[in-house]
């Protein structure tokens, strides 16, 4: 309405003459919306499902112009009017939008914020001249956190320690009064406010590194002086903002992705529609935007102690696990026979191991003891600096989380062609680079078959399937465990098709530096269609060896399940998949199955695209 | 499977007591050195959403769990030596000479980059004296670190 633009300005004129020498030259017309102002009010231009082409943002206070007919070009009009006086106590609410309206209507005053003690305060606490990206990673035995997080740290140049730097973290704000399934149902659902908060970076470090074992990456962004300000000053317009929280789209990634858009809203951070966002892709964005400048990595505690162990002999690994449960004295008698270092290694390697398993249960006071003593035996043994940590692979040089499949294979006698389709993430025998060995998670994995009678075929869909082997050693001890839904095909005979859910638990092993065993007991609640029973169950166990032999991946298995119904099921299966780039994989599997009515064998022989 | 489930169920119960609350006297919380702490099956289904319970802190609102956070330690207006798990870090890198939880204690206390090595040196050196027995409280390291600098004539300018 290009009407009420004049209109507005002679009000605003009208009303604050005292600010109107000042902005004699302001020509309303130029207030211009641009890509940072749909950033600064959260504006869903297709990015996410939900509240397409509104604000992202429900709560009135957020917005200054009438909601009756609120547009983004309404809402910078109402800014401009609102923020224009000198003394106005909504300069201190909104700041960077004060300064885009500034910018555009080339409003010059030396210090435009002067009256705003708690925002200046604040401002001077949270002053900042680096942006850095942190990525936990996958942490094993989580499944809700294997899609990983997002969260970014304020840096001062050459500081020499980040543990008090603040960290800006978008979560949930969760209601301690819940129960569990309440909590992971509303997690999914939106059912929580999300919203930042500004917490020192060690907590966040205690949070990942020391209580999940999770390793985390930090990417140094290439933002400038200019541009930080502008994401810190839009920090402080959301310090009271509530955003609905979901766990699959609306999540801490994509809230991330905006606050970066307002400080380089050139930056391609928010381009297509997604239905997810994964947090390793997040960190793809970004390094496609060309935000990354540095990458560091920050290993867990689960790795330290790991690499603690390297050059280790058996019987020295024996010895610092023996340490952990002796008396001052007779530790100090089992290490009499040992070198200084060696003496300060295993001392060094106990007390991380008590630790660690302190963290995750409460110890008896006797442990207070050994811990503090290994503390003494380290220190009159000092000299001793451990090698610095193997970096991994980082994850988003990984395959990208979208896989599409192309297969040929014979059911028996049988030819079929098939076509699958996962919209995420990973499995045991995906292109391994990137990820952590012996982690699983797939949502969706959708397959369709025709079969030799020209016939198309529903074949199955994993609606979730989620893996997790994790290897005890001499001192952590941690269980693994699988579960999986859907339909799936279950029998020797291509019918029926089964509704199920199927999990189970266990423990593996690692050998050496590539093979992996693991050992499952499992049950499995399935509904075959058409058939009387509704629900048939079953328990079995399912042991395995995973490896990696030259990059590519190889899974033997074997499993046996004993049905409710008199019925039982043997299983040998056997993948090998060979990575012939980043984003294309061949694999080969057979699978061979026996019940009570006949066998089969099934040969595949797949091409793997992953995408973006 | 039933590992989630039983920390689903525990879920209600720890998400009260924050595992990074803040320690120092008057906090309710024991400053044991050794002192273990529950926080994992919380931390497994927090990680759903990266969720904290209660109020979201926004940079100004830290350590105000009644604790008493003087003194040059205060760190982002908590105690660092008080925080969960701190402490045991500090001892390890101060019984070793080196170590990041070491640097950010010397980065706490101000100490110039130039001074970091021999920060670290008279932290070793007084390591027996600093953490003097296995109840040692969080409290009592920030004063005898206090009083070793006192008396070092490179780090008395920093107390």
């Amino acid at each position: 309405m290009p009407y009420f633009l004049p209109l507005i300005f002679l009000l605003v004129i009208g009303l604050f003459p005292a600010g109107a020498a000042a902005r004699a030259s302001i020509n309303p017309e130029q207030l211009r919306v641009d890509q940072r102002w749909l950033m600064l009010l959260h504006m869903n231009q297709g990015v996410t499902l939900r509240s397409r082409g509104q604000s992202y943002v429900k709560q009135d206070s957020f917005f200054l112009a009438d909601r009756e007919h609120w547009s983004p070009q309404a809402e910078l009009v109402a800014s401009a009017e609102k923020l224009s006086p000198a003394e106005s106590e909504l300069r201190c609410e909104f700041p960077a939008r004060y300064r885009f309206i500034a910018e555009q209507l080339g409003w010059q005053e030396a210090e435009p914020f002067a009256h705003c003690e708690e925002y200046l305060t604040w401002r001077a606490e949270v002053e900042a001249d680096q942006l850095t990206l942190v990525f936990p990673a996958a942490y094993l035995n989580s499944p809700s956190s294997m899609f990983g997080h997002t969260l970014m740290r304020l840096d001062k140049a050459g500081q020499a320690s980040d543990w008090g730097a603040w960290a800006i973290n978008f979560g949930a704000i969760t209601n301690a009064e819940e129960n569990g399934f309440a909590y992971a149902w509303q997690g999914l659902l939106g059912g929580y406010p999300g919203r930042f908060a500004l917490v020192p970076y060690i907590n966040k470090i205690q949070e990942y590194s020391h209580l999940e074992n999770r390793d985390m990456w930090e990417y140094q962004l290439n933002l400038s002086a200019e541009e930080i300000h502008w994401v810190v000053e839009h920090l402080w317009e959301l310090r009271e903002i509530e955003f609905a929280y979901y766990f699959l789209d609306e999540n801490c990634s994509l809230r991330l992705l905006e606050l970066l858009a307002v400080g380089r809203p050139s930056a391609p951070l928010l381009e297509g529609m997604r239905l997810v966002e994964i947090p390793v892709d997040t960190v793809r964005t970004i390094e496609r935007a060309g935000l990354i400048e540095s990458r560091h990595f920050r290993p867990s505690k689960v790795r330290e102690l790991e690499q603690e162990l390297v050059g280790l002999s058996r019987a020295e690994k024996r010895q610092a696990k023996r340490l952990m449960t002796l008396t001052p004295e007779a530790i100090d008698q089992a290490l009499a026979e040992y070198a200084p270092e060696q003496r300060h290694r295993l001392a060094r390697l106990a007390y991380q191991a008590l630790r660690m398993q302190e963290r995750s249960r409460n110890l008896p006071e006797q442990n207070v003891k050994t811990a503090y003593h290994l503390l003494r035996v380290m220190h009159a043994n000092a000299g001793y600096q451990p090698a610095a940590i193997a970096v991994p692979e980082a994850p988003e040089d990984g395959h990208a989380s979208k896989a599409l499949t192309l297969a040929g294979g014979a059911w028996e006698e049988q030819g079929f062609t098939e076509i699958g389709f996962r919209p995420s993430y990973h499995d045991w025998l995906d292109n391994g680079t990137g990820y952590l060995q012996g982690a699983g998670l797939e949502t969706l994995d959708l397959k369709v078959r025709r079969l030799e009678t020209g016939q198309w075929r529903f074949w199955q869909a994993n609606v979730v399937a989620i893996q997790s082997l994790a290897p005890r050693n001499h001192f952590v001890k941690p269980w693994s465990w699988f579960v999986r839904g859907g339909l799936d095909r279950p029998t020797s005979s291509a019918e029926p098709l089964a509704g199920y859910l199927q999990g189970g638990g266990g423990m593996g092993w690692q050998w050496g530096s590539s093979v992996q065993s693991y050992g499952y007991l499992q049950g499995r609640l399935e509904h075959l269609h058409e058939q009387p029973t509704l629900v048939t169950a079953g328990a079995g166990l399912e042991l395995g060896v995973l490896a990696d032999i030259r990059g590519s991946r190889f899974k033997l298995s074997g499993s046996h399940l004993q049905l409710s119904n008199e019925d039982y099921r043997q299983q040998v299966g056997v993948g090998w998949q060979l990575p012939v780039s980043r984003q294309h994989g061949i694999r080969l599997s057979g699978d061979y199955l026996k019940d009570r009515q006949a066998q089969r064998v099934e040969w595949l022989l797949a091409w793997r695209w992953y995408f973006d | 499977m039933k590992k989630t489930l039983m920390a689903a169920a525990l879920v209600a119960f720890s998400a009260g007591a924050q595992a990074n609350a803040p320690g120092g006297p008057g906090c309710g919380w024991g400053n044991l050195l050794f002192e273990g702490q529950s926080g994992l099956p919380m931390h497994l289904l927090a990680s759903l959403v990266n969720g904290t319970s209660g109020n979201a802190s926004f940079g100004m609102t830290t350590g105000t769990n009644g604790c008493d956070t003087s003194g040059a330690l205060a760190y982002r207006g908590q105690s660092l030596l008080g925080m969960n798990g701190v402490l045991e870090e500090v001892a390890k890198d101060m019984a070793a000479g080196d170590g990041e939880a070491l640097t950010a204690l010397s980065v706490s206390l101000g100490v110039d980059a130039t001074d970091r090595d021999h920060f670290k040196n008279v932290m070793l050196s007084n390591f027996a004296n600093i953490f003097s027995s296995e109840s040692v409280t969080a409290d009592e390291v920030a004063t005898r670190i206090s009083a070793v600098m006192k008396s070092d004539e490179v780090l008395t300018k920093y107390i």
